[in-house]
């Protein structure tokens, strides 16, 4: 795994580049049980989306821990999993990857936190600054999709930054609401507690996975919206 | 066995280009405090750089002019200059208009996903008790979290630590469950709706009453 040492290699403490990309067929890996990365139904879309537009690019390439300090195969995706996964969906056989051996599971499982966790966030000025230079070069018909933002998002994001200072006559629509201070997405979760007393909590349980079955539902908060979503269809309510 | 004939194809091969030939492009909006920056600089100082985080770089335009720009990539090329790295790994696309450059900073930045709190929790947990030599500041620093975030996602779960101290019960189970924007409101308007249908008058009973009906 180890990259050739590059020729002016003169500095003993100088960082290596780590592993080699390769084109690793997709049946050969699947995803680790620890990820703790979720992607929304929506920007899912997006990502499918923008690998079947553009293509995997190389420079996003999946980390894979290939085997263990052992020596014992593992294959499992350390990062890139819903990359891994649109792309077989969209039929592809193979993938850029990158394939990293002699790791023990503590180390696997510390780069799929890293390699997530120092990401940065948007800036709300320069995101909007760049969005309203390409609304209209990029051509595409859904800019929402094409990016991987909703179009509530989008709306806000290309709202002129003094438009709630302003009154109208600048733009032909109505004023978008303020825009809240962009943060880190993870700032934007909300908790809701559901409290059980032990013999519901064992029946809640229980149905779980039932329903992480049916509704294809990985997420407790995903299976119980996908289970409300069913409810709310059916006609006359089945009273217990 | 071929590709499916309509399925998409890797784009781009990375290779190892010299640093300093490449520079940050102008309109990046994305954004290191210096707590992540240090923490990225560290990673890649002690576990060094790994080639699938490789640079993408806008090499011309659609008339053949040379840009050599970094479209994605410019924080992890700052660190490796500054740690004294001369050659790193990158893709370069060629005959690319301006705006498809900008638009691949933000798409590559927008669909990341998010982690999901109680698992990277759990996650992180596990891994304070492996390494029980580090503090939760040097291991905030390996893993990419500041002192407030290791703090918060470091307490007890959430079944001990909800904000509403009815969980301070030993017979209650707490079940959290965790919303965005758009979500949060499809939910409060489908427990409202069951709610009436059902008869329920609070979150944990409409769910319960939705699980029982469609189970």
């Amino acid at each position: 795994m180890a990259a050739k040492k590059a020729p002016m290699d003169a500095r003993a403490s100088m960082p290596k580049v780590v592993g080699k990309v390769v084109q690793l067929k997709l049946a050969l890996v699947q995803p680790n049980p620890w990820n703790p990365n979720r992607f929304t139904p929506q920007l899912y879309a997006s990502l499918k989306h923008g690998l079947s537009h553009d293509g995997w690019l190389a420079a996003q390439a999946m980390l894979v821990w290939g085997k263990d300090a052992k020596g014992v195969t593992r294959n499992l995706i350390i990062d890139g999993e819903h990359r891994w996964r649109a792309a077989t969906e969209l039929g592809m056989v193979s993938g850029p990857a990158v394939v990293l051996d002699g790791l023990t599971e503590l180390q696997a499982k510390q780069f799929t936190i890293k390699l997530d966790a120092k990401r940065g966030a948007f800036e709300r000025e320069p995101l909007s600054a760049v969005l309203r230079q390409i609304q209209f070069d990029l051509g595409v018909a859904d800019l929402g999709l094409e990016l991987g933002f909703s179009n509530e998002d989008l709306m806000r994001y290309l709202a002129s930054p003094s438009i709630d200072t302003v009154t109208d006559e600048s733009d032909g629509g109505g004023a978008p609401p303020p825009a809240p201070p962009l943060q880190s997405q993870n700032a934007h979760t909300t908790m809701v507690p559901l409290f059980f007393d032990e013999a519901t909590h064992g029946e809640f349980t229980a149905a779980l996975p039932k329903f992480e079955q049916r509704f294809k539902t990985t997420v407790v908060t995903e299976t119980v919206l996908a289970v409300l979503r069913e409810a709310a269809k059916a006609k006359p309510a089945k009273r217990r | 066995m071929p590709p499916a004939p309509t399925a998409p194809r890797t784009v781009g091969a990375v290779t190892l280009i010299d640093i300093e030939s490449v520079e940050p492009n102008p309109w990046n909006p994305n954004r290191l405090d210096p707590s992540q920056y240090a923490s990225l600089k560290h990673g890649i100082q002690h576990d060094g750089w790994v080639a699938s985080q490789a640079l993408l770089v806008w090499s011309t335009d659609k008339k053949g002019k040379r840009r050599m720009l970094i479209i994605d990539g410019e924080h992890r090329w700052k660190a490796a200059r500054e740690l004294g790295m001369t050659k790193v790994p990158a893709v370069l696309l060629e005959r690319l208009g301006e705006a498809e450059a900008k638009a691949l900073t933000i798409k590559l930045d927008a669909k990341r996903g998010e982690f999901e709190p109680t698992e990277l929790g759990r996650l992180l947990r596990e891994i304070q008790a492996a390494r029980p030599g580090d503090d939760a500041g040097a291991l905030g620093l390996d893993l990419g979290f500041d002192a407030s975030a290791m703090a918060r996602l470091l307490a007890p779960p959430p079944e001990a630590a909800g904000p509403n101290q009815v969980s301070q019960n030993p017979n209650v189970k707490t079940v959290p469950l965790f919303f965005t924007g758009a979500t949060l409101e499809e939910f409060t308007g489908l427990v409202r709706e069951l709610g009436a249908k059902h008869g329920a008058d609070n979150t944990t009973d409409v769910v319960m009453a939705a699980v029982r009906a469609v189970l």
